[in-house]
């Protein structure tokens, strides 16, 4: 289209989309917007200014919505002690659970379990055309304590991974030492720490927001160091490149985690571990008096 | 925890399955965006060891993707609330 030298400046709107799909498993789509401007500088020189947006960006043929490690990212020596160490953790946690179970807790588990599957798929964007998404290990550790809690996390995983493809089965084990294991305990363990025994609103709060976001951080320097020892890439460049952007991350996982928690304390404060401490009731997860734990289920 | 608690729980997770997952954000999460650029992402677009029924969050056979997410993402709530939940009460069973 020529410039019209009576004109001022020329606009160009476009609207495009396209799909490409050729198996089930390879598709993208684009959708593309974008406004052209073109104005004269001096004489016969044309300027032309271009923003355009890209709600979803082309993608290669894998498909957009891995979230963890998957196959090929960890080698033997990586994965194979790695399920070791997951199968390990999440047996001492099935043990520590069993005995503090109690009968409140076995629905809890499921809607947990079935939540955080739920929430890990809707990724929030982050800066720079990153995308994160709720690992929910603070949360299912808040309310069912840092054993069911890593254990909610795993069926989590397995699930994803066995289903959905989300994850390898080789790096399974991996994905659940560093998430379910490290991830959860290691968050737990930062809320505790920033809680002590205190059962103030705002005191959890704080602990929670914390804790989630050094969980996310942990999680995330945990698989830097497989990827490292696996060779896939130094360590000098992928931790503080997992580090930077889980970062940024956790900021993300905390803001979910603390509103979740706050609604919970709000509607029902009895469902939170450990939270009664000072007025004698139990969280679904304490041992002690069978009518206290009754009582505890009412408010 | 009640039966009516629970209820509501599923039902708060399945309603972030059925309208909020087909507006997930699809750029690509950390460990991708990392491994994109370090160059190591190829690393993980082989063949994958198990070939799994539903891969990507898309329920096979549904032309539309984002009603496909969402039933994926309703049959995967669904799978793992009973996986959390039987693992619960097999953890119970044995404590008593």
């Amino acid at each position: 289209m020529g410039f019209d030298k009576t004109r001022k400046a020329c606009f160009y709107t476009n609207l495009g989309y396209l799909r490409n799909e050729n198996r089930n498993d390879e598709r993208s789509e684009l959708w593309h917007a974008s406004v052209t401007m073109e104005y004269p500088v001096r004489g016969r020189a044309l300027r032309m200014g271009r923003k355009g947006v890209h709600p979803r960006r082309i993608h290669d043929n894998q498909g957009n919505k891995k979230m963890h490690i998957p196959d090929g990212f960890l080698t033997a020596q990586t994965w194979v002690p790695a399920w070791f160490l997951s199968a390990g953790g999440i047996g001492f946690c099935l043990n520590r659970a069993k005995k503090a179970m109690q009968d409140r807790a076995v629905p809890l588990m499921g809607v947990m379990a079935a939540f955080i599957f739920a929430a890990q798929m809707v990724n929030f964007p982050v800066l720079g055309g990153t995308s994160g998404h709720l690992l929910g290990g603070v949360l299912a550790a808040v309310l069912l304590g840092p054993f069911a809690g890593a254990i909610v996390i795993a069926c989590v995983l397995v699930i994803q991974c066995l289903i959905f493809q989300d994850g390898g089965l080789t790096a399974l084990g991996a994905n659940i030492l560093n998430m379910a294991v490290i991830g959860t305990m290691g968050g737990y363990g930062m809320y505790r720490l920033m809680r002590g025994r205190s059962g103030d609103h705002r005191r959890i709060l704080f602990a929670t927001a914390v804790a989630s976001w050094f969980s996310v951080v942990l999680a995330s320097s945990a698989c830097a160091l497989e990827l490292a020892f696996s060779k896939t890439s130094p360590l000098n460049i992928v931790l503080p490149a997992m580090l930077g952007i889980h970062a940024l991350i956790g900021i993300g996982e905390g803001v979910v985690t603390t509103l979740i928690v706050g609604f919970v304390l709000k509607v029902r404060p009895d469902l939170l571990h450990l939270l009664s401490h000072r007025n004698g009731m139990d969280g679904p997860f304490e041992r002690g008096d069978a009518a206290l734990n009754g009582q505890g289920g009412q408010s | 925890m009640k039966k009516k608690d629970m209820l509501w729980g599923l039902f708060v997770a399945l309603t972030v399955a059925l309208f909020l997952s087909p507006f997930a954000s699809s750029w690509p999460d950390g460990l991708e965006w990392v491994a994109e650029g370090h160059g190591f992402l190829g690393k993980g677009e082989g063949i994958p060891v198990l070939a799994s029924p539903l891969p990507d969050y898309i329920f096979p056979g549904i032309p539309n993707d984002m009603l496909a997410t969402s039933l994926a993402g309703i049959l995967g709530t669904l799978i793992v609330f009973g996986l959390g939940y039987g693992v619960a009460c097999l953890l119970k069973r044995r404590n008593s």
